[in-house]
């Protein structure tokens, strides 16, 4: 904005300022400048040096100022507080400022008219209202200029307000208008405030994310600014691992927050639903910040939480116990392996009861023989042996068959066998086929005898099932076939 | 430790259970823990034997050992004479059905049939043939015909007339039917006509789905279908017994299928099934039949959908309100098996290393202190209490052996380090959820 009253501000010399606004540096540009002792000073330095102070010469390279930006903001001052003397916060205040003024300048000016025209007709109604100079008079075109600086200085206020807004301080600086009379503010909101707010609503998002520093000192001196983040946090839970690593964030822009342990605190009851592990982690990170802070607290998590962590009271007793030891060594690797294990199943100790494996022993014995009993050979004849534990030279059960003796009877096969007629025939055409006879050649064989095949093999396989304790004519593929080792064993060898 | 252990069993016990499997021969040497139940199966078997008939139920979690149970009662039955038969229910087979589903059971059963010399199934041909060449020797006695003489042209309406009659005795139900199909198969078999002989089996084990096809192939008006099957079954159970076996046993294996059934009211029919099956058994009305089901517990107990759901077997089927962990009653239908606990697992593995051991003809250097520690092992890997079964703890040991046999200086801690524990389990829960009741 241009300053068009450039002659007043050259007599400002002879004025005294009634403005009662001490903080508010009102430029009076380089001709004008007031005749007191630090001055004079000044004077004597370099034009540079001299104009320091002011906002415009200070920020001029920072934000690339121009020459009519420098003057305006010449005409500004801060009303020095924590938050605006954070040099990110007084850039990004100063960005949004000139930012509203181009919106004016661009969005705001009345038809034909530039917008300066609107602050000039503000301050005149001002200056008639409030103090009835006369046009002409130097006391006129003074305070003309004086308003003017006003009117700018309580739109940086706005400006420092929004972009607290922004960062989350919940405190607002005083930002009321110095002229109270209702012809004054009524024009004033309508044509200044109300444009500014819109711009400040809709423009809010152009203020710079406070950068890692500022929001170290924003937390130091603001302790509950904390709060807005971890509820978003929270509402925007997906994992244990991305929210862990979230507070892990948090609380490193925290880390001169007199409520860190705090932070650390909530985070572990939040999470305790749906990680116990993490919830563990970051409750010994409060205590690691309660250990260290003046007055160790040692809060404990609830009863619902604890009952939501700990299944057994084993695991709680192992948690007392890790947090004691911390408590005394204060290290979080050695605390934080440990509290890996609570959760592991514990190692369970088999305990093998040696009288008790003498009665199943027994009891299986019995079974055992029993079984065994049912499932041996029925008619085995009585001098058949089977060697039970002592390993063979080969697999095969050996049998030593007595043939029992009758007088003048003589068979080829075993007496003992009781082989009928039929099986001893189709036996004797297995020995003299060599054991392998095609499938279809065994049925002709057997159809000249008008028998069945399968319920004559059958027959076969029963008799000689408890002797062999296996099937002795089997099947493969087109082929019936005999085990000559079985075979050999049915035969009468004397 | 063990007596009057074969070679071939031990073979047959390390080569199955290393492969996850219960052997053929020589369960006698792994019951270990199941003394009671084994027992009990042999008591009942006995009453089979002596005419009576028994419905089991084998129920138990996923592991607990009910296919063990069903596979010794297999390998007992047959060695005592019983004809065999195992099918396991599937979404496809139920008791009851009017879309052919129960015939497909049926069917399932009749393909399994076993005995002792054809323990692998199939043995229904074997069986019948065995039969018809009973009766001829039967005919050939009562009529003074010679053997040799019986077989001729002259006397086949002698041996036809003969199966027809003696079928007529033995059966109740659709005797007529089932006695002229057994005719075919001799004429089949007599005229060397094969294809008479296959389609007179293909109808006996329920293959044939229409029936005029049955008509045409064989000149018989009915067929085996979804309401008459059970009869055929017990007309099977007769035509055994009188061929001189002990009983006819079918072992229905995974019971859960029924708890499955989506319909309830197909549901119920199921369970009305069993009952009647359950009551024909108790109150004598079939002699010489033994059916076992396994199954899960909520196929037992469930309220909603399990067999506690139809009041009336609900009745029959609960526990002896007397009986505790401690005291077991193994008389009743219901018998329900434990898990093995860590004596009788100890005890079992201590078996097995002898077993190995005789097998492999060797010694490993495998303490009982060993077996404890793998044991801890096992039961302390992440799972073990949800997964751990019998069946896995079996097969690790027997391959942490092998790996020990051959390799003698193996650092036995970090084999037994290095178990994984696996759920095996069947998705159950999975397919239940996606289950909506109609």
């Amino acid at each position: 904005m241009e300053n068009t009253n450039t002659n007043a501000s050259r007599e400002s010399d002879f004025i005294i300022d009634v403005s009662d606004l001490q903080e508010v540096q009102i430029n009076y540009g380089s001709q004008t400048f007031v005749d007191n002792p630090s001055n004079s000073r000044s004077r004597t330095e370099t034009p540079i040096s001299r104009n320091e102070w002011r906002i415009g010469q200070k920020y001029c390279k920072k934000l690339s100022l121009s020459e009519n930006q420098i003057n305006l903001l010449d005409r500004l001052a801060f009303n020095n507080n924590v938050f605006n003397e954070i040099d990110f916060c007084r850039v990004q205040i100063l960005k949004q400022f000139l930012r509203m003024l181009d919106y004016f300048d661009r969005d705001c000016k009345p038809v034909n008219r530039a917008y300066a025209t609107v602050l000039d007709e503000l301050t005149e109604i001002i200056i008639v209202l409030e103090y009835n100079y006369r046009r002409e008079s130097l006391n006129y075109k003074y305070t003309f200029e004086s308003i003017q600086s006003e009117i700018l200085n309580h739109l940086l206020k706005l400006c420092e307000n929004n972009v607290r807004e922004v960062y989350a301080i919940k405190r607002k600086i005083n930002a009321d208008f110095k002229y109270t009379k209702p012809e004054i503010t009524d024009k004033y909101n309508k044509k200044i405030v109300l444009k500014a707010d819109v711009f400040l609503e809709i423009n809010k998002h152009q203020v710079l994310d406070a950068d890692h520093r500022t929001n170290i000192i924003l937390n130091e001196t603001t302790t509950n600014r904390w709060k807005d983040k971890y509820e978003y946090i929270v509402s925007d839970y997906s994992s244990s691992v991305s929210f862990e690593r979230e507070i892990e964030r948090l609380a490193e822009v925290n880390r001169k927050n007199p409520s860190l342990d705090t932070i650390y605190y909530e985070a572990s009851k939040f999470i305790s639903t749906y990680d116990k592990n993490a919830s563990l982690r970051l409750y010994f990170h409060y205590l690691e910040i309660d250990l260290n802070s003046s007055k160790f607290d040692r809060k404990q998590l609830t009863k619902s939480i604890q009952k939501n962590l700990f299944s057994t009271s084993e695991q709680f007793e192992d948690f007392e116990n890790i947090v004691n030891e911390f408590i005394l060594n204060k290290n979080l690797k050695i605390a934080f392996e440990s509290l890996n294990k609570i959760y592991l199943p514990k190692r369970k100790k088999l305990v093998i009861d040696r009288s008790e494996i003498d009665r199943v022993q027994k009891l299986d014995l019995e079974t055992s023989q029993k079984l065994g009993d049912l499932l041996a050979d029925e008619n085995e004849v009585p001098d058949v042996q089977v060697s039970d534990l002592i390993p063979q030279d080969d697999d095969n059960i050996q049998f030593n068959v007595t043939k029992p003796i009758e007088a003048g009877v003589s068979s080829k096969y075993l007496h003992c066998l009781n082989l009928n007629d039929t099986q001893q025939e189709v036996l004797d055409y297995f020995e003299k086929n060599g054991m392998n006879i095609l499938q279809s050649d065994f049925e002709d064989f057997m159809r000249t005898k008008q028998l069945f095949v399968s319920a004559t093999l059958e027959s076969i396989n029963d008799t000689l099932y408890d002797v062999l304790d296996d099937v002795l004519i089997e099947e493969d593929e087109d082929y019936f076939i005999i085990n000559n080792e079985y075979f050999k064993k049915l035969l009468n060898n004397d | 430790m063990i007596s009057n252990i074969k070679p071939k069993e031990a073979t047959s016990i390390i080569n199955s259970l290393t492969g996850g499997v219960v052997p053929k021969i020589g369960v006698q040497h792994i019951a270990v823990g199941r003394s009671e139940e084994v027992n009990a199966a042999i008591t009942s078997l006995e009453e089979v034997k002596n005419g009576h008939s028994i419905v089991k139920f084998w129920i138990g979690d996923f592991g607990s050992g009910k296919s063990f149970m069903l596979h010794l009662l297999n390998t007992v039955a047959m060695k005592q004479k019983f004809v065999v038969a195992n099918a396991d229910f599937t979404p496809d087979n139920r008791l009851y059905s009017n879309d052919g589903k129960s015939v497909i059971l049926y069917s399932a059963i009749m393909d399994n049939i076993a005995i002792q010399t054809k323990p692998e199934g199939g043995a229904l041909p074997i069986l019948l043939e065995k039969w018809i060449e009973q009766v001829i020797s039967r005919t050939a006695e009562e009529n003074k015909i010679l053997l040799t003489d019986i077989r001729s042209e002259q006397y086949r309406d002698l041996i036809r007339n003969s199966i027809m009659r003696t079928v007529n005795e033995i059966t109740e139900v659709g005797g007529f039917d089932f006695g002229s199909v057994i005719v075919k198969y001799y004429d089949g078999y007599i005229n060397n006509d094969e294809l008479l002989r296959r389609n007179a089996l293909k109808w006996l084990k329920g293959e044939y789905a229409t029936k005029t096809e049955a008509r045409q192939d064989l000149g018989i008006r009915e067929i085996i279908n979804d309401s008459n099957y059970y009869d055929m079954l017990k007309n099977f159970c007769k035509l055994f017994v009188n061929m001189g076996y002990s009983g006819f046993m079918i072992n229905l294996d995974e019971a859960i299928n029924l708890y499955k059934i989506s319909t309830s009211a197909v549901r119920e029919k199921n369970f009305e099934k069993i009952l009647s099956i359950y009551n024909d058994c108790f109150q004598g009305k079939v002699s010489n039949l033994f059916i076992n089901f396994a199954g899960t517990k909520d196929f037992l107990e469930n309220e909603r959908r399990g067999l506690f759901s139809y009041k009336a077997l609900k009745s029959r089927l609960e526990s002896n309100k007397f009986e505790s962990l401690e005291i077991r009653d193994y008389a009743q239908p219901v018998i329900k098996l434990q898990p093995l606990d860590h004596n009788e697992i100890f005890v079992l593995l201590k078996k097995l290393k002898f077993i190995f051991n005789f097998n492999y003809k060797t010694e490993l250097n495998v303490s009982d202190d060993d077996i404890s520690v793998f044991m801890e092992e096992m039961f302390n890997k992440p799972g073990a209490s949800e997964f751990l079964t019998p069946r896995e703890v079996i097969r690790d040991f027997l391959n942490i052996l092998n790996i020990i046999r051959q390799n003698p200086d193996v650092d036995k801690k970090r084999l037994f380090g290095e178990i994984e524990i696996s759920d095996e389990r069947p998705n159950d829960l999975a397919i239940l959820d996606s289950i909506e009741e109609l």
